[in-house]
């Protein structure tokens, strides 16, 4: 061993780890009042509570829009919402992700949980504690994750010799269903979309999401912190669009009538009760406002199925007349 | 009339004999057998014996006990040996008692990689194994890809895919890499040069990650044959490989012919041409019902053969759809269609470019033909293996080409038959491949401090990478710190080099070819007359920096002949030996050219008829070089007057260049040599043998221990052309200044004394 090596043990075992933190992971922690965890490999969390009185706990239903992928009511407790941004978008091995957030429900409360990774080769610690932690939860609800977060989380556990428990945890994908009934409402089927549309959340100054790796890049060689920031608003307003996102659905799912749903996915939603032949949610989606004003063709098209499926032909006919 | 029957009647036929150079008969062989091993699953001995194998050839056991005893082998065998058994035994032996266990089959085709199934297939089979063999390439559907990932024992790829779609995301490969037994690196010899140094990178990538993941496979590896097959497996594989050679399967009584085209001009060194001979000869040979194989060096080559061919068939009232070509190009069905029509016979000769040089099963045939000579030994000799079966006569001819190597290679039959000369170099050290895949891997796992990517030199190149911002040294480790995908950055078989893309105005703005930055330079500058297949095209504009190429198709009375100054500065010695002629230098050199002007030749008379100013560019290559610098006293001799010295350095040159292939296995565009009668900095007579590859790629440096066969090569070759003052087949076409070039340039060779 050279001394340079020598050293370099010296200085780190018998000593006590004195909290030399960096100085710009020190200023993220002050901004956002945030917790330094794992002195070995120092990352940061950053918690968030945000009240929605007017989204009471209950229970989720969404058999129908999920083509019975998910028959059994959810515990929306039950449910953590994930988001990862990463270090680049082609995905493999060498795709790293640093920022980690999580979003749950306590109540009419939702919480965030954001971990972010100053630096690499800080993984392992967190990892393991979100193995432990992950397991109180029983879905796992992203936007895209089946295809994007949850493969890419995998090989990070896989590279910290870590078997990635959570992979069992139900995990409900949440663009499939945004893809059923939306695809011909919204420009692309983005969280972007969704928020503009059926949420009436703007988002401002967010960081767009092509720019997010070499932000991070720009971080770590400089320490300036000021796009970091972004990401991590642009990060959480992500987890908490999903959570809301999933009422939503759930609203669509129990009482498509009483939402303002745009004629075409009226008309996607017709197309579901045919296909599930579901005569009570056909009828609720008839009871739609909308159709008072509106009817369209691909509407007149299910609607017709669906009432040849019940037997009706003659009132079938009469829709065409 | 039969085969052998006109094997006796070409004997007599004098008219025929006179082209050739040389007639061997290589009488039939009978098998050396050994019976199964003893390590052999009891399995294994019954499904071979249902399909009729009671023993096994020499090689295959001895491929079998090697790899028993946990030795990587490299099996050295001709074409139809049976080549496929020396790997799939051991695999499927090991399958039988580890039914989790994992191969790893690469092909260096895409095409290859699909034929090689069959035989696993039948034995698992027949074995009950159940083992999953799949072929993973790029046209593998996504559903399969997840199936061949958790459970595929044998997964059949090629190197690209390997690099591109597999090691970077080798975390949905977990099951494979855990399991990896044996690797299967099948036509080692093809993967020498700049090809060979990227796949020494890749598996030294893919040992990485079995090492993560706790698996540490054993190779098995086949060549054709070579000088150094062990040496070459060694460098690809950096791990001691054992080489198995005694082949043990017969074969049947062959003839080798080696045909050269008579002369039609002795001053330009013209030979009647390839194509039309091969059509004469081919018409000498259908009427006995032979299957033929011809081999052409380029697609149109093909087209053009068959072409004459059918008009052949057209004369003789034979049905043209009896003749096919075969090249890359035609859709995967079409060669399938090809390929079985050569087995069960409905198509008698068969023209293809070496596309069907590899292992694609078509069978055995009757004649293999060569239109130009293959390029090396080896390819030679796997191409005239199509031809043979084990109990009837078959014959291969060679037709030679004009080109040097041709005319060195049928003027030197013994050179052809004895021990294969030539090495095939790899070399790790070309630091652009190096680079793209340390950072590769550096994309797959993170490094640590102490790991050993390439000897020596790994943490500086890291720390390197680590100043550039692609690498993050946090803690003791490095992790990749971009969003690039570098295996998308890399391609394994084109050099990073740039080309000038070659278009023809007069016809309809078609793409007809391309070059290389250096040989654009001397052929496509601006008012070049350009030959491209045989034709002549005037170029009438070089958009350099658009990288590409304007010309159209003219018939001219002159050619041009570049005038391209080149500046060669040795950046590091790095070797050296003296000896009492010259003093031999291996070293780092910075290449720069420019092509200034150019001289318009006419033909026949080579009268200068003008001459023109270029303006481009100076390109600068950095690269290795094999430098050989004459003493001061070396010509003392009144005769060489400085003139005489320089033609005939010139045409040594030129010789050099075109012979290297006979002992370095490359195209002669790899090299470049060139020879200056006063060197800037020693101000002695030089000749550069220099790598044409930036970085160096390992050929001078594999040709510094070689000078003296090489030279003396050269000396044969230049005294037995039978030309009188040099032409293209030996030291160059001549020009109209003087006439010294053949007679100096022998005068120095013998001067050198290389005994
Ligand atoms: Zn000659």
């Amino acid at each position: 061993m050279n001394l340079t090596k020598k050293l370099s043990y010296y200085k780190k075992t018998p000593l006590k780890k004195e909290m030399d933190y960096s100085p710009s992971l020190l200023a993220l922690k002050e901004h956002y009042n945030g917790e330094i965890l794992f002195d070995n490999a120092p990352i940061l969390k950053i918690q968030k509570k945000h009240p929605f009185p007017d989204f009471p706990n209950g229970m989720i239903l969404i058999d129908l829009i999920s083509k019975n992928e998910f028959t059994a009511p959810i515990q929306r407790n039950k449910c953590v919402f994930f988001d990862l941004e990463t270090t680049g978008l082609a995905g493999g091995a060498g795709t790293f992700a640093f920022l980690i957030g999580f979003a749950y429900w306590q109540e009419d409360t939702l919480i965030t949980d954001q971990y972010f990774l100053p630096d690499f080769g800080r993984e392992f610690e967190l990892f393991n504690f979100l193995q432990e932690w992950l397991s109180g939860f029983e879905y796992l609800v992203s936007y895209n994750g089946k295809s994007y977060d949850m493969p890419l989380l995998k090989t990070r556990f896989i590279l910290n010799r870590l078997v990635p428990g959570f992979i069992k945890t139900k995990h409900i994908d949440l663009i499939h269903m945004c893809r059923r009934i939306w695809k011909e409402s919204l420009p692309s089927c983005d969280l972007k979309s969704i928020e503009k549309l059926l949420l009436n959340v703007e988002r401002s100054g967010d960081i767009p999401g092509a720019l997010i790796p070499q932000a991070y890049f720009n971080f770590i060689n400089t320490g300036v912190i000021h796009e970091v920031l972004r990401i991590i608003e642009h990060n959480r307003q992500d987890i908490v669009s999903l959570a809301l996102f999933l009422d939503k659905l759930n609203h669509v799912s129990s009482s498509p009538g009483n939402l303002p749903l745009d004629a075409k996915a009226v008309a996607h939603l017709a197309k579901t009760a045919f296909q599930a032949n579901n005569p009570s949610y056909f009828e609720m989606v008839e009871a739609s406002s909308l159709l008072k004003s509106k009817i369209t063709t691909d509407y007149k098209y299910w609607k017709s199925l669906f009432l040849k499926q019940s037997g009706k032909l003659e009132a079938a006919n009469v829709i065409w007349q | 009339m039969n085969l052998a029957q006109l094997i006796d009647y070409l004997s007599r036929d004098q008219g025929f004999q006179a082209n050739l150079t040389k007639w061997t008969e290589i009488p039939a062989r009978t098998g050396q057998y050994a019976p199964f091993p003893k390590a052999m699953d009891e399995r294994l001995k019954t499904a071979l014996k249902e399909k009729g194998i009671t023993e096994l050839f020499t090689h295959q056991a001895t491929a079998f006990d090697l790899v028993d005893q946990g030795k990587n082998i490299v099996a050295v065998t001709p074409t139809a040996s049976g080549k496929t058994m020396t790997y799939n035994l051991p695999v499927l032996n090991h399958l039988l008692s580890n039914p989790e266990a994992r191969a790893l089959y690469l092909f260096p085709t895409k095409a290859l990689s699909q034929d090689q199934l069959k035989e696993v297939q039948d034995l698992n089979k027949r074995l009950k194994l159940g083992a999953k063999t799949f072929t993973f390439d790029g046209d593998t559907p996504a559903d399969i890809r997840r199936t061949i990932r958790a459970a595929g024992n044998i997964v059949v790829t090629n190197p690209d895919m390997l690099h591109q779609g597999i090691l970077p995301h080798h975390t949905l490969w977990i099951k494979l890499f855990e399991n990896l037994k044996f690797i299967v690196l099948d036509e080692l010899h093809t993967y020498r040069g700049v090809f060979g140094s990227h796949i020494a990178n890749l598996i030294i990538r893919l040992k990485r990650l079995c090492a993560f993941y706790g698996s540490k496979p054993q190779f098995i590896c086949s060549s054709a044959t070579i000088h150094n097959p062990k040496e070459l497996a060694e460098k690809i594989l950096s791990e001691e490989v054992e080489v198995v050679d005694n082949n043990g399967a017969p074969s049947g009584e062959k003839h080798f012919l080696f045909y050269n085209p008579p002369v039609v001009n002795y001053e330009l060194g013209l030979r009647r041409s390839v194509v039309s001979e091969v059509k004469q000869v081919v018409r000498k040979l259908l009427p006995t019902g032979a299957q033929m194989i011809i081999f052409a060096r380029s697609r149109t080559r093909v087209e053009l053969l068959v072409t004459y061919l059918h008009d052949l068939a057209r004369e003789i009232k034979m049905d043209t759809s009896l003749i096919r070509g075969y090249r890359g190009g035609y859709l995967p069905n079409e060669r399938r269609r090809i390929e079985n029509g050569l087995k069960d016979g409905s198509i008698r000769v068969v023209v293809s470019t070496n596309a069907l040089e590899l292992g694609i099963d078509i069978g055995q045939l009757d004649v293999a033909i060569m239109a130009g000579y293959p390029g090396s030994i080896a390819s030679t000799w796997q191409q005239a293996g199509r031809a043979g079966r084990r109990q009837s006569v078959a014959m291969t001819i060679m037709v030679a080409s004009s080109a040097p190597l041709d005319q060195y290679i049928i003027g030197h039959p013994d050179y052809f038959f004895g021990k294969n000369p030539e090495t095939a170099f790899v070399d790790r050290e070309n630091l652009a491949i190096l680079m793209s895949h340390l950072k590769c891997a550096a994309f797959e796992l993170p490094f640590n401090e102490d790991e050993n990517f390439v000897p020596a030199i790994t943490t500086q190149l890291l720390d390197f990478l680590v100043e550039e911002r692609v690498l993050r040294k946090a803690g003791e480790k490095y992790f990749w710190m971009s969003e690039i995908y570098p295996a998308d950055e890399v391609s394994l078989r084109n050099s990073t080099q740039e080309n000038i893309i070659i278009i023809d105005t007069s016809n309809q703005s078609k793409v007809i070819g391309e070059l290389d930055l250096f040989a654009a330079q001397e052929m496509l500058h601006t008012e070049a007359i350009y030959l491209h297949n045989s034709k002549q095209y005037y170029v009438d504009k070089l958009e350099w920096d658009e990288l590409k190429a304007y010309v159209h198709h003219v018939d001219s009375d002159h050619y041009t002949d570049a005038i391209t100054k080149v500046d060669i500065k040795v950046l590091d010695i790095i070797g050296e030996e003296e000896n009492p002629a010259y003093a031999k230098y291996f070293a780092d050199v910075a290449v720069a050219r420019t092509t200034t002007g150019y001289k318009k030749i006419k033909f026949r008379t080579h009268e200068n008829i003008g001459f023109g100013r270029v303006y481009l560019p100076e390109i600068e290559m950095q690269t290795s070089a094999l430098l050989l610098q004459f003493s001061d006293t070396f010509f003392a001799d009144g005769y060489f007057k400085e003139s005489v010295i320089s033609e005939g350095l010139k045409g040594i040159a030129y010789t050099l260049r075109n012979l290297v292939p006979l002992y370095v296995m490359c195209d002669t565009s790899d090299i470049a040599v060139f020879s200056m009668v006063r060197d800037p900095f020693s101000k002695k007579p030089t000749i550069y043998i220099y790598d044409r590859y930036q970085g160096g790629i390992g050929l001078s440096k594999k040709l510094f221990k070689r000078d003296k066969i090489l030279l003396k090569a050269t000396l044969d070759h230049i005294v037995q052309c039978p030309c009188k003052t040099g032409c293209p087949s030996c030291t160059g076409p001549t020009l109209e200044a003087t006439m010294l070039a053949k007679e100096s340039a022998v005068k120095i060779l013998k001067l050198l004394d290389m005994d």
